[in-house]
């Protein structure tokens, strides 16, 4: 019995260090694992035919001639594709962010405005501008500065975007500068205080319950083209850069 | 003046879209890219198409290149080429058959000035059985013995090559040449050293 576990263990040993005949070639095992392998293979005649014959097949691949390139390689200037306007992509998310945000204010007013029509002028007069105060704010800045005083004008001024905005696009390299679109401006105005001056100015302009209306109105458009503008764009973008 | 540069400037100015810099790491490269895929996929035509295939793509992806050696991102992108290629093969088994021997051999039969003629026809035939023994391999295991036995590659270099661990690439050459070893044993008369003598 104890020859035979003896043989059981010899055995696996032997399996073990068997695969390592091929790091030790190669040199890659640690000066234990080598002393190991060595012993081993002065007593196991099986593990050193099989060094000798995993060192002829080494020696047998690094004897395989190199084969000359039947060829040039190199890439002809006709072959490159032209390179793809590296803003692109960022410019098309910024503008996707942009479209968003502008959804997400136009829905806001839109709801206020309805609210206001269904409570009444009073709900209207105290919800809304509490509610929208910051956005209100930016947008009559952004507006005044755009288009003057008359928010009549506002919406047939902010038509002229859709071409604004593709034509942008080729410049556009980093949102920063995507960002100083109109409609980037008002939507991203939550964040930036709006210019003080200007805010109460338009504030008093839209004075009575029907100019506050006007205004509602305006916003709505104002931002509802700019939604369509901002996707618009992103979705030109994205276009434009799959082609290639 | 282009070819002389270090490559360091070389992939730099590729990056930059210098076009000659490229190609100047095209030369260098062609050979062992070429190489590569000849040993991976056996033969000359395909391996020409996916060497052609590599350099596509790494000029495509140069801007992705972020450094370390420009030959182990090479020899990646060639044998993501070469795997492509015998996936293709796999799906689409009719065209899977090896070229004929006669176009495989006479790309893969290089002269040696120094051998003999007779010298000549033995390490041609040599050459011819481990080619065979090698497309016997696994994928894996066929390409860590290249890269190391062929390309002189060492483990480490291989294992940031090939995408995987040290261990993996350590069992990955010993299988693969345990299995050449057998494949190889029934041609022992043709192989150097003491594998002819061996019994």
């Amino acid at each position: 019995v104890e020859s035979k576990v003896f043989r059981w263990l010899a055995n696996r040993r032997h399996r073990a260090l068997r695969g390592e005949l091929s790091a030790y070639i190669d040199g890659r095992l640690s000066s234990e694992d080598e002393r190991r392998l060595e012993e081993h293979l002065e007593a196991c005649a099986d593990c050193r035919s099989e060094l000798e014959e995993l060192r002829s097949v080494v020696e047998a691949m690094r004897s395989l001639p190199t084969v000359p390139a039947p060829r040039s390689f190199a890439i002809e200037p006709a072959a490159v594709p032209r390179p793809r306007p590296v803003g692109a992509p960022r410019a098309s998310l910024a503008l996707g962010g942009l479209s968003a945000a502008a959804l997400l204010v136009f829905a806001v007013i839109l709801g206020a405005d309805l609210l206001s029509r269904s409570g009444g002028e009073t709900v209207q007069k105290a919800s809304v501008p509490e509610a929208m105060a910051p956005a209100l704010q930016a947008d009559a800045g952004a507006q005044a500065n755009e288009s003057g005083t008359d928010e009549g004008a506002l919406a047939p001024e902010e038509s002229p975007a859709p071409e604004q905005a593709p034509a942008l696009a080729p410049t556009v390299t980093a949102p920063g500068e995507a960002a100083e679109t109109p409609e980037a401006r008002a939507a991203e105005l939550p964040t930036p205080p709006a210019p003080e001056e200007e805010a109460p100015a338009a504030a008093q302009e839209g004075g009575g319950g029907g100019a506050g209306r006007t205004v509602l109105l305006g916003l709505e458009v104002a931002f509802g083209v700019a939604f369509v503008t901002a996707l618009a764009g992103a979705v030109w973008l994205r276009r434009r850069g799959d082609v290639r | 003046l282009t070819t002389s540069a270090p490559e360091e400037t070389l992939v730099e100015r590729s990056q930059g879209g210098d076009l000659a810099a490229f190609n100047a790491l095209v030369e260098a490269y062609q050979t062992q890219v070429y190489n590569l895929c000849l040993r991976m996929l056996g033969s000359p035509q395909a391996a020409e198409d996916a060497t052609q295939e590599t350099f596509l793509s790494a000029h495509r992806h140069l801007p992705r290149f972020r450094g370390g050696s420009f030959r182990g991102w090479l020899l990646r992108i060639a044998s993501n080429a070469c795997t492509d290629e015998l996936r293709r093969r796999r799906r689409q088994p009719a065209l899977s058959l090896d070229v004929p021997s006669g176009e495989a051999d006479a790309a893969l039969d290089v002269p040696d000035k120094a051998d003999s003629p007779e010298q000549h026809a033995l390490r041609a035939e040599l050459g011819r059985h481990i080619q065979t023994a090698l497309m016997e391999l696994p994928r894996d295991q066929r390409l860590a013995v290249i890269l190391c036995d062929l390309h002189g590659l060492s483990y480490e270099e291989i294992a940031g090559t090939v995408g995987t661990s040290l261990g993996t690439v350590k069992s990955r050459i010993s299988r693969g040449r345990t299995r050449l070893r057998e494949l190889l044993l029934a041609h022992r008369e043709l192989l150097p050293g003491s594998l002819r003598h061996s019994t």
